[in-house]
């Protein structure tokens, strides 16, 4: 808290009202929950449109690769499975989308993902409020570390409040729409559950962090240097340890992959990193290049992600739980660098939340940069993401918001628009974001002066 | 004994039910039997009644068609064009044709065949498409031949009036194509050969949309596009059907141009769906294709109602000799559906 006063005069105000609070924790469940639930009127709706898809397909019984719709490894698909079947036995959804005549123009947009498909308010509640429900495990998750690390609960609770409502988050999980949430719940589920000498079901929980999302992939090294630091008095226990782990994301990973292994088609599984990663068939030079440089930042990523494990090992008993949400944290901002999309940086907030609460409040600064970077990024596509409310209610016409997104739409030089603008001004800025994290972490020492952040904080 | 760390069963409790849900998820999606749907219709005397079926809580859509007498297709070959790749580079300095994954494409259509009861699709290569036609050239009513590719083999279509291709059509063969300019080019041992007046042979004038990428703007107003929750917009070789005698237009229109466009030659006919790859143009083939729409068919009635994990009835009560019922559940994302052809 003082640290907060003292680097951030308005963020400590924020604190300190925050603490004053008799029930701050209920306040600010109550805040972001309200927040999301207004928010989620709003969609990008083309990845709606494909949740749709793909619980269509799972409802014609064609899985979830034999019909086309679901490019991603198959826990996202499972849970969308879980939400199909509540909608069936408890909900009445009606039509859960329609085609709107007025939009058809903005998908054939170049270089762009718009759909005139217009996703019901129910379907949408009904796949977002679950996000919520992660949102909030997640808040709750960073919420124990800090407790955990610094045995102060005002810390805690702003630690919780800096999760759940980080923009970031919430427009992720309330706009986009997408799991990315899921993903750093069981990645900080992990980190919780190796701190509690579970290692069996740490190793689960990882295993299905990274076949939600594919980024946690790269922290996998800094695990296993965790689990042997850890017990490096007793290697019996830490070899054990490790094993259990990988005996727990080994299950996890064949249970999950269970029906594709049986039907033989387990490669579609992994449709989403080869799309990202391979050059395009038919591609221009530019999604060459882009292609082979995402493949040489990742395994950029990769190389360090080993470096900074090995220093994990070597790291003393004392420091090692500090050094482990450190290393995270370089780990979450490194993959993030590039491409810097909302919904990918939802694997840094729990870092980034626990980090200036418990380590270093500079670290707002970073929040701020990557909440602001988020609102305008997403809002991209700016008029579109009210068009279901346009059509599913009479708060506004379609006309006018087809007229707004065209306004926005209009090209101002060549083929750049107010439209592109906002959305290459929103990346570049979560881009900044990010790159702050590395410049705080490391700035004194680039400066010459002694000590990191961390260690001037004292955690 | 070690007293019970609470905190620690929390966690582990959460990690397991974290687990739980999606293994949960997984087996409603793969094991369960959760997702069930079923249709029927009986032929009275003075009634057609259908009943609808769903676990779950859905729109549905009856549909009752009349042929007018003309065949629908019961059974569909879909072309998966072998050397599609080797020459797509060559047919595509000439028109710009979105490429597509031939046997990835036919997988997709026979999908959304099945799930609306056609079931009697397949696919084939140059020498059984070849074979196909040959083998029901004397009675090709109710068989059908889907192109995704941009080309034909020559041994059935070198552009010629003579074509077999041709007569199978004349003689009552359905053609559907998409993707490209119908009939630009075939192939042969010597490569890709480039036919003019292509359009003149299938349609008797040049008809196809090559502009630039141009999107519909209003709905063809003969009921279909509702009555079929047709959703493709976007017009890129669609037929403009303007002075086309016997000519149907589904779907959506713009300049012109319907995205889905019927015309029929000799007995048969040939259909057009505009559009690139996409689920919704897979699934205006679904639609189309097993709801049996022939240029002759006309919406006679269309209900549309909601059913919640339970049975609902319905009952068209004007129907004529040719009329038949097209029933699915879903709407815009149909997941199911059938097709009943009867008789009192």
């Amino acid at each position: 808290m003082e640290a907060c006063e003292r680097s951030d005069p308005i963020g400590g105000r924020i604190c300190s009202r925050l603490c004053s609070v008799k029930h701050p924790i209920l306040l600010i469940i109550v805040a972001g929950i309200v927040i999301r639930l207004v928010l989620m009127s709003a969609s990008m709706v083309y990845d709606l449109d494909y949740w749709a898809v793909v619980i269509r397909n799972i409802e014609s019984g064609e899985g979830l690769y034999d019909a086309e719709g679901y490019y991603y490894t198959p826990v996202w698909g499972y849970i969308l499975g879980f939400i199909a079947a509540c909608q069936s036995m408890l909900l009445e959804l009606g039509e859960v989308a329609v085609r709107v005549l007025e939009a058809f123009p903005v998908e054939i947009i170049p270089e762009t993902y718009y759909t005139a498909t217009a996703p019901s308010i129910a379907f949408i509640y009904s796949v977002k409020i679950p996000l919520m429900i992660f949102d909030l495990i997640l808040a709750y998750l960073v919420m124990v570390l800090a407790k955990d690390y610094t045995g102060d609960s005002k810390k805690a609770v702003l630690a919780f409040a800096f999760t759940f409502l980080f923009p970031v988050l919430m427009l992720s999980s309330g706009v986009i729409g997408m799991p990315d949430t899921i993903a750093a719940v069981f990645t900080i589920l992990t980190i919780v559950l190796l701190r509690k000498d579970m290692p069996f079901l740490a190793g689960a929980s990882f295993s299905l962090a990274v076949l939600t999302k594919f980024f946690p992939v790269f922290m996998i090294f800094v695990f296993v240097a965790y689990l042997i630091a850890k017990n490096r008095g007793n290697p019996r226990r830490g070899v054990s340890q490790v094993s259990m782990a990988v005996a727990g994301a080994l299950l996890a990973t064949l249970i999950v992959f269970a029906p594709q292994i049986i039907e033989g088609n387990i490669e579609q599984c992994f449709q989403f990193i080869f799309d990202r990663t391979s050059t395009v068939t038919g591609g221009t030079m530019f999604d060459s290049i882009v292609s082979i440089l995402r493949i040489v930042a990742y395994a950029v990523v990769l190389v360090l992600s080993i470096y900074l494990a090995m220093r994990v090992v070597r790291c003393k008993p004392e420091a090692l739980d500090k050094s482990l949400m450190k290393t995270c944290l370089i780990i979450a901002a490194l993959c993030l660098v590039y491409p810097p999309t909302t919904q990918y940086m939802v694997l840094i907030v729990p870092f980034l939340a626990f980090w200036l609460t418990c380590g270093d409040s500079r670290y707002l600064l970073s929040w701020k940069i990557m909440a602001i970077g988020s609102i305008v990024y997403v809002f991209a596509s700016n008029a579109l993401t009210i068009m279901p409310l346009a059509v599913w209610t009479d708060l506004i016409s379609i006309d006018t918001v087809v007229a707004v997104f065209d306004w926005f739409n209009t090209t101002l030089v060549g083929s750049v628009s107010i439209r592109s603008l906002q959305f290459i001004a929103g990346g570049i800025v979560q881009c900044i974001g990010v790159v702050s994290v590395f410049y705080i972490m490391y700035g004194d020492r680039l400066r010459g002066m002694r000590g990191s952040a961390v260690e001037r904080t004292g955690l | 004994m070690q007293p019970v760390d609470t905190k620690k069963c929390g966690y582990a409790v959460l990690a397991i039910a974290l687990c739980m849900v999606v293994f949960a998820g997984e087996y409603f999606v793969y094991y369960s039997d959760t997702f069930e749907y079923d249709v029927d219709v009986q032929w009275n005397k003075d009634s057609i009644d259908y009943q609808v079926e769903s676990s779950g809580s859905d729109v549905y859509d009856a549909v009752l068609l009349d042929n007018n007498g003309k065949a629908s297709v019961t059974e569909l070959a879909i072309y998966v064009n072998e050397s599609y790749s080797k020459y797509y580079d060559e047919a595509n300095e000439t028109t710009r044709i979105p490429y597509n994954n031939q046997d990835y494409f036919a997988s997709q259509i026979l999908i959304a065949l099945d799930n609306r009861g056609f079931d009697d699709g397949f696919k084939c290569d140059s020498s059984e498409l070849c074979e196909y036609v040959r083998s029901t050239l004397d009675n090709p009513v109710g068989c059908g031949i889907l192109v995704t590719s941009y080309s034909l083999p020559a041994e059935i279509y070198s552009g010629s009036e003579d074509d077999i291709l041709i007569q199978w059509i004349k003689a009552g063969g359905t053609l559907y194509w998409t993707g490209s300019v119908i009939g630009e080019f075939c192939v042969d041992g010597d490569g890709l050969h480039e036919i003019q007046d292509s359009q003149d042979l299938f349609f008797g004038k040049e008809c196809v949309y090559t502009g630039s990428e141009a999107v519909a703007t209003q709905v063809v107003n003969n009921g279909f596009t509702e009555a079929l929750s047709l959703k493709t917009g976007n017009l890129s070789f669609g037929l403009c059907l303007d002075s086309i005698d016997g000519a149907l237009g589904l779907g959506f229109e713009g300049e012109g141009v319907s995205t889905i466009g019927m015309v029929p030659l000799g007995s048969g006919f040939i259909c057009v769906f505009s559009g690139e790859y996409d689920i919704d143009l897979i699934d205006d083939m679904g639609q189309v294709i097993s709801a049996g729409i022939t240029p002759e068919t006309v919406v006679m009635e269309h209900h549309v109602g909601t059913v919640t994990r339970s049975i609902e009835s319905g009952s068209f009560e004007e129907y004529g000799e040719s009329s038949h019922v097209y029933i699915y559940i879903g709407g815009t994302y149909t997941k199911f559906g059938e097709a009943f052809y009867g008789s009192m």
